[in-house]
């Protein structure tokens, strides 16, 4: 009985992420993650940041500078009130507290492969949107008590790139995020996602090419790039993997044991399609599901990654593609032990604005795919 | 002087040639786009593959998905293929209901039984319809019957099986019948009701063979007969590839190919208007009103198998018009082998019936069917 319990936890992710294809996409985007938080210059996009900063640049950057950062939403407020201290806009650090533990290049490649393209486009399209409206309304709302100067200073927390030394060649930095950037789409196409597909016919080949791009990333990094900085680039995937995974495993088994003990009725009953005679969605019932699953995500507390996963199980499970990306969006940026620790430094009424702007934006931009975006159909549920 | 008068003429009747050439076969250039069901992607792969060998430079495009999801893709997303391929009824009639199918090109070629599959370990020791009211078993799955053909077969058969009203509350309605076998195959579900073919016998890696079994296979009398169905949509742009199309898969080479791929072959090549002995032409406006018409002419296709063709010819598109003028008629009638006019024997004597307008207004369907029969057997 346990045993066969257990093959029913592996069975879970047997098919998305217990894969060589989730390896040969998760290992690169680390290595990328790692080097855009080694060698991008952290300081020359936040200084768009300040309250007096152009509004069109200093939202956007906003939302991205998540890039640089891989985090959940309890560390990265103290980042946030750093930002907000050194005088930081209100809307835009507000943006960044929402976007950065979404954004980031980790948690869009792990969500490409593991649940698929239309969910991960529309967790980026719906975490910018969402990240940057509440960044303008909160500006709105709470007009900054504290102008800083023009343009806000960065906390060292968040600037990796003080201390390292660029290659003297700009070009060799171009192509070593090249060199990445094709081990990761390469990497990323083995086992794909197409139901029709019996088998990689171009696996030889894909191997080796990964192969010989890691031999060029190797030269470039020998032949031009100062010894300290390639050091600090694989420390600081080191130091990603480890904050990662040894979270992102557990969790894993955890969601799977959960997702095995329960009753699918409850989960058809509460987040599933609700349907007319020709199979398309009903806009009330999808509302509720999707309101219900969001206002979960909201004060679920998911480190990094996990709840990408959890997504994966319950979208097996049967829960409508509109709940799923309620959960995808709401999941990384907030989650009570997140509010709680906010109110502390920014107060009730900012907690219970971000709190109410966030759950009602998630809201409409997941019943929007839901009502216009169709089903979710997993390859698991196509392929063996 | 001669020379060049004849270089002239060459190169005209050689450019004449060729433009006649290019126009006649341009169909086939054109692409022919089907949607199909995805659980059969096997049977439809080897059919496409064996018509392109057979009509060189056919340009097939199918696309796979499920059923229901065809269905959306067409009623929702604007999307008009040339074919579309059901498993079942259901689909099929979604579609024409909203009035998007040439019902005169609607064929039947293959059909399917249903059965009763559990997970592997069929903890409940489930082996017939009447174990599914047991106390053990809590959860059985079936694809949503509303727009889902297998679905649609299921609840009919556990209706008629008596058992619907005890087991109603376990039942968990799927969006797509795969997600069913999902749900039973992980353990979620103890039981579902399916076709024989695909996945069990056509495509089983789409599932984990040691995960799934067939516990019984359901007698045909629960549920109606299950046929699949292929039409062209009014709205197809490649007419007449896709008629030919059509017709090489319900022809017997067609039905061959579909039989060694799992899909078991309709008694006779429905409607195969050159073996019939009684070819029935309809030519009416196939809206809501005169489909009643459709649907009882096409009932002569199943009580006489392989003697009775039934085309159905919608004269409100530009080929249906074209072909109901060469008739002569001026307004919807019927046409069997050749004539709209027949003398019947009635208590009465004699009497003249001309197979005009609508059922009700010149002809009854007694005095339809008893044509019918003097035409097969040459009594009334």
């Amino acid at each position: 009985m346990l045993n066969q319990k257990l093959i029913e936890i592996v069975d879970i992710f047997k098919c998305c992420v217990f894969t060589w294809g989730a390896i040969t996409t998760v290992l690169p985007s680390f290595l990328l993650a790692g080097a855009i938080a080694t060698f991008v210059p952290t300081r020359s996009v936040t200084r768009f940041l300040g309250p007096k900063s152009n509004k069109w640049f200093a939202y956007p950057i906003a939302s991205i500078v998540g890039q640089v950062l891989p985090t959940c939403s309890c560390n990265i407020i103290p980042l946030f009130t750093s930002i907000l201290k050194k005088g930081c806009g209100t809307g835009p650090a507000f943006t960044f507290l929402y976007a950065g533990p979404a954004i980031n290049i980790i948690s869009i490649v792990f969500i490409f492969k593991i649940i698929g393209p239309i969910l991960a486009f529309w967790r980026i399209i719906g975490v910018l949107i969402t990240s940057i409206v509440i960044g303008l309304v909160m500006s709105i709302l709470f007009k900054d008590e504290k102008v800083g100067t023009e343009q806000c200073s960065v906390p060292t927390q968040i600037d990796s790139t003080n201390a390292v030394e660029m290659p003297k060649k700009k070009s060799s930095l171009l192509l070593f995020f090249i060199t990445l950037f094709l081990i990761l789409a390469i990497g990323s196409s083995i086992g794909g996602m197409n139901p029709l597909e019996q088998g990689d016919r171009f696996i030889i080949q894909k191997i080796i090419a990964i192969l010989l791009l890691a031999g060029g990333l190797v030269f470039l990094l020998i032949k031009y790039f100062p010894k300290e900085s390639a050091l600090s680039w694989i420390d600081e995937t080191w130091r990603l993997l480890k904050s990662i995974i040894p979270i992102l495993i557990p969790s894993i088994l955890i969601i799977g044991i959960l997702s095995v003990f329960i009753d699918i009725r409850w989960v058809h009953q509460l987040f599933s399609a609700q349907k007319d005679a020709l199979g398309n969605r009903i806009f009330l019932p999808t509302l509720k599901a999707t309101f219900l699953a969001t206002l979960f995500g909201e004060i679920m507390y998911f480190p990094i990654l996990t709840e990408v996963v959890f997504v994966k199980a319950f979208l097996k499970l049967g829960i409508d593609i509109g709940p799923a990306l309620g959960i995808l969006l709401a999941g990384p940026g907030t989650s009570l032990p997140g509010f709680l620790l906010l109110y502390k430094f920014v107060g009730l009424k900012k907690v219970l604005a971000y709190f109410t702007l966030s759950l009602i934006i998630e809201t409409i931009i997941a019943v929007t795919l839901s009502m216009y975006m169709g089903d979710y159909l997993c390859a698991c549920l196509i392929a063996k | 002087m001669k020379n060049k008068t004849l270089i002239i003429f060459l190169t005209l009747v050689l450019g004449a040639s060729f433009i006649t050439y290019y126009k006649t076969t341009s169909y086939k250039r054109q692409p022919l786009e089907i949607y199909i069901p995805c659980g059969m992607i096997v049977p439809f792969q080897e059919t496409i593959k064996s018509f392109v060998k057979e009509n060189p430079g056919a340009n097939i495009k199918p696309s796979f998905e499920t059923g229901s999801v065809l269905v959306r893709l067409i009623l929702n997303k604007g999307k008009r293929p040339d074919i579309f391929v059901s498993t079942g009824a259901t689909e099929m009639k979604n579609l024409v209901e909203k009035g998007l199918i040439d019902t005169g090109t609607l064929k039947e070629f293959g059909k399917f039984n249903l059965v009763l599959y559990t997970s592997n370990s069929n903890p409940a020791n489930i082996t017939n319809l009447n174990d599914l009211i047991k106390p053990e078993v809590k959860i059985i799955t079936i694809s949503d019957p509303r727009f889902n053909s297998v679905g649609s077969y299921a609840e009919e058969t556990l209706r008629n099986a008596g058992i619907w009203d005890s087991i109603k509350d376990k039942l968990v309605l799927t969006d797509s019948p795969i997600q069913a076998l999902t749900f039973v195959a992980s353990g979620k579900a103890q039981a579902g009701i399916h076709y024989d073919t695909c996945p069990f016998d056509t495509a089983p890696e789409k599932i984990d063979s040691e995960t799934l079994k067939v516990v019984q296979k359901i007698p045909a009398q629960y549920h109606n007969r299950i046929v699949s169905e292929i039409a062209l949509l009014k709205e197809a742009k490649n007419k007449k590839l896709g008629a030919i199309f059509i017709q090489f898969l319900t022809n017997a080479k067609g039905q061959e190919i579909l039989k060694k791929s799992g899909i078991e072959s309709i008694t006779q090549p429905a409607s195969d208007a050159k073996t019939a002995k009684v070819k029935i032409d309809a030519y009416y406006p196939f809206n809501e009103e005169h489909k009643l018409v459709g649907d009882y002419l096409k009932t002569f296709e199943k009580k006489y198998p392989g003697k009775v063709s039934v085309r159905l010819i919608d004269f409100r598109t530009s080929d249906g018009y074209d072909e109901w003028r060469k008739t002569g008629l001026s307004c919807g009638g019927i046409i069997i082998n050749g004539k709209s006019e027949f003398d019947i024997d009635t208590l009465d004597g004699k009497k003249t019936i001309r197979f005009l307008r609508k059922v009700d207004a010149f002809w009854s369907k007694e005095d339809f069917e008893k044509v019918i029969d003097k035409e097969i057997n040459g009594v009334n």
